[in-house]
């Protein structure tokens, strides 16, 4: 298979977060709000993770959430989707407000509240650097 | 109560933000002339620059440091975390959001204190 090199486009980023070490592994966290049921705000601890669509939060705080529908899930490890509560609340990150869909479902991490997926990435530009254990935002994509 | 209509605190006036809407593939840039449809709304200006500063400024290295003092400390609760202080801790999520509403904090950063894995393993979501 030949490589063409190309000349990428050049892109700003105006934040950097620092990936997190837990355990003597580092991660890309990320500080995530979310409106309750209690029409309160609480802010979880989430996996940058690309290869997810919704954002995912462990079943530990379904109650404290709408109540939702079943969805269908893939995963890793899967060989067919499996079912999965589905619910919807107002997201806050970096200052952004959106309603989102979240999924309720087991993640395998201790410490995290869930998976940050691309639903959550719509409005922003991210630069990600694995070796130099950063992660870059830009709020004008 | 915090009941505030941004996670940031007292409410504030929201807009649409114009170039959000650049992420769609329209080929004419939105702006006040164009309003775009996006569903997603900022917080005014204050509101980004503290939600920016707070995320780079807390820069989460002190879960390092505090993770297994709070493991040890909190096993299997839901605390609050600020600062690099626990401000409460509970068995049950909600009652801590009580106790956090409680004492005036809003948007408390919430972690529940699961033990770490004695044998590693490596994710792939």
């Amino acid at each position: 298979m030949s490589q063409v090199k190309r000349n990428g486009p050049t892109k700003k980023f105006e934040i950097t977060i620092p990936f997190t070490e837990i355990n003597g592994e580092w991660y890309p966290i990320v500080e995530v709000s979310f409106r309750t049921v209690f029409n309160e705000w609480l802010k979880l601890l989430l996996i940058f993770d690309t290869g997810a669509e919704p954002i995912v939060l462990k079943p530990d705080y379904a109650h404290v959430f709408p109540s939702g529908t079943e969805e269908l899930l893939g995963g890793i490890g899967e060989e067919k989707p499996h079912t999965a509560l589905a619910t919807e609340t107002e997201v806050e990150f970096l200052g952004l407000v959106h309603k989102c869909e979240i999924v309720i479902d087991k993640v395998p991490k201790p410490f995290v509240a869930g998976i940050f997926g691309r639903d959550g990435f719509k409005a922003f530009g991210f630069g990600f650097w694995e070796s130099a254990r950063e992660l870059y935002v830009t709020l004008k994509p | 109560m915090l009941n505030e209509s941004q996670p940031g605190g007292a409410t504030q006036a929201i807009h649409y933000n114009s170039w959000l809407a650049n992420i769609a593939t329209t080929a004419r840039p939105s702006g006040p002339e164009n309003p775009s449809p996006s569903l997603f709304v900022y917080a005014d200006e204050s509101g980004i620059e503290e939600a920016v500063k707070e995320q780079e400024d807390d820069s989460l290295k002190w879960i390092a440091d505090y993770l297994k003092q709070w493991m040890n400390d909190y096993p299997d609760k839901w605390i609050v975390v600020k600062n690099k202080e626990v401000l409460e801790s509970s068995e049950d999520l909600v009652d801590l959001l009580k106790r956090a509403s409680k004492a005036g904090i809003r948007n408390p950063l919430v972690l529940k204190m699961e033990p770490l894995p004695l044998r590693k393993w490596r994710t792939a979501f």
